[in-house]
């Protein structure tokens, strides 16, 4: 497989194919970022693109000094807390919370196979709670248990230390069992 | 390893690398014999395995083609220059897909033809100006007679016909070097007419429209006499 970096400099040269096929590599687990981070499929569809197009456009900044993922995700929160601060977003989250609320009521009157159910109640319960968290906790948990990220990686994406990261991580860690705790346990 | 510090290491011993060496083995042996701790690492451990078991969000179909197609257009937009974007935008309105090079050719082409008839209209068309003959000669009437222009771009010679005449006619001769003309104003009408033996009673100054080449070559024998 031939390595991002390869495709980096091609795009750096003037080629837009090359850039496409990073795209094709890495807009998947962007779009998990920004739909953890954001909590809407709407938004999180938004800033992905947003993300690849700012990540076009600032290509020439990339270093090499890390990886071209490790990048894209640091543009990628950047895009995500941006998202974040506007009201709007806000205001979307908001109403797709209600709407996950008002169907996870729904959900056991309705006839659909069980097994599902529960997988989809449990999956709008956790994003629930996770839309919840500061920003920067909800960071660390999207890098760390949504997209498997090593602690050096996600450190290198947030720009700061290790310790900072566990910190981060244990106090989201702790938010969201006292949040989820009443559905698991 | 004390209990507070325990719980702050147990997201680290999530990850295989997260402790290692001596501070793994302090940690577990502290976890081995504290109750209170084991209880909160199981309810940590048990919430991360709920968060990790979360199925990634699957992405829209069209959203790849859409990124591709969006970073295409911007690659072109940025490869039109400035000036070609009204064409740019005119083109993609049309619905035609062109390169940036022959948008911004096509660009370069309309804004020289266009630059080279704004030149030619304000310095290079000779046809005289009726409405101009028309404003020297209402300004004739406003120059105190007997006055000489101190204008090197013409000098016009304005004079009237007998008292008898009505008047509403007015003759006005003109010269300028090898030039004679007279014109005739009627009220609402006007003519050129060219008189060189008509004799003059009385006469002032007005500007008289003279033809480009003529002002051209007076300028610069105005700038060669200053210089």
């Amino acid at each position: 497989m031939i390595p991002d970096d390869v495709f980096v400099h091609k795009t750096v040269e003037g080629d837009v194919e090359a850039f496409n096929e990073l795209v094709n590599r890495h807009h998947s687990k962007i779009y998990g970022l920004a739909y953890r981070m954001l909590g809407n499929a709407e938004d999180a569809e938004d800033a992905t693109q947003e993300t690849f197009l700012e990540a076009y456009k600032s290509i020439k900044s990339f270093r090499f000094q890390s990886q071209f993922g490790t990048w894209l995700y640091r543009v990628g929160l950047n895009t995500c807390n941006q998202y974040i601060r506007k009201a709007k977003s806000r205001n979307r989250m908001v109403e797709a919370y209600t709407e996950e609320s008002a169907n996870m009521g729904l959900t056991e009157e309705h006839n659909v196979p069980e097994r599902r159910a529960i997988k989809a109640e449990q999956s709008q319960v956790i994003q629930a709670a996770i839309d919840r968290l500061p920003p920067k906790q909800r960071e660390v948990v999207t890098l760390f248990y949504m997209q498997h990220l090593k602690y050096k990686e996600i450190a290198e994406i947030l720009d700061c230390s290790i310790g900072t990261v566990a910190s981060r991580l244990n106090k989201a860690t702790q938010n969201l069992k006292a949040k989820l705790e009443k559905f698991y346990y | 390893m004390n209990c507070e510090q325990t719980r702050e290491h147990l997201i680290l011993h999530r990850q295989d690398d997260g402790l290692s060496g001596t501070k793994r083995k302090e940690f577990l042996n502290h976890l081995e014999g504290c109750d209170k701790c084991q209880v909160e690492y199981e309810g940590l451990w048990h919430t991360a395995t709920v968060l990790e078991s979360l199925e990634p969000p699957i992405p829209p179909p069209e959203l790849l083609g859409n990124i591709q197609q969006n970073i295409r257009e911007f690659h072109k937009q940025s490869q039109t220059a400035v000036f070609a974007n009204p064409f740019s935008w005119l083109f993609k309105t049309l619905k035609l897909d062109l390169s940036p090079q022959f948008i911004n050719s096509v660009a370069l082409i309309c804004y020289l033809v266009a630059s080279a008839l704004v030149v030619k209209i304000a310095f290079f068309t000779d046809s005289p100006d009726q409405n101009l003959g028309l404003t020297a000669m209402e300004a004739s009437r406003r120059i105190r007679p007997g006055q000489t222009s101190p204008s090197r771009l013409g000098s016009v010679k304005f004079e009237s016909t007998k008292a008898d005449k009505p008047p509403s006619t007015e003759i006005m001769r003109v010269s300028n070097k090898n030039l004679s003309r007279r014109f005739t104003h009627n009220n609402l009408d006007e003519m050129w007419q060219t008189d060189s033996n008509n004799q003059p009673t009385d006469s002032v100054d007005a500007h008289f429209p003279i033809t480009t080449h003529e002002k051209l070559t007076l300028i610069w024998n105005d700038i060669k006499t200053n210089l």
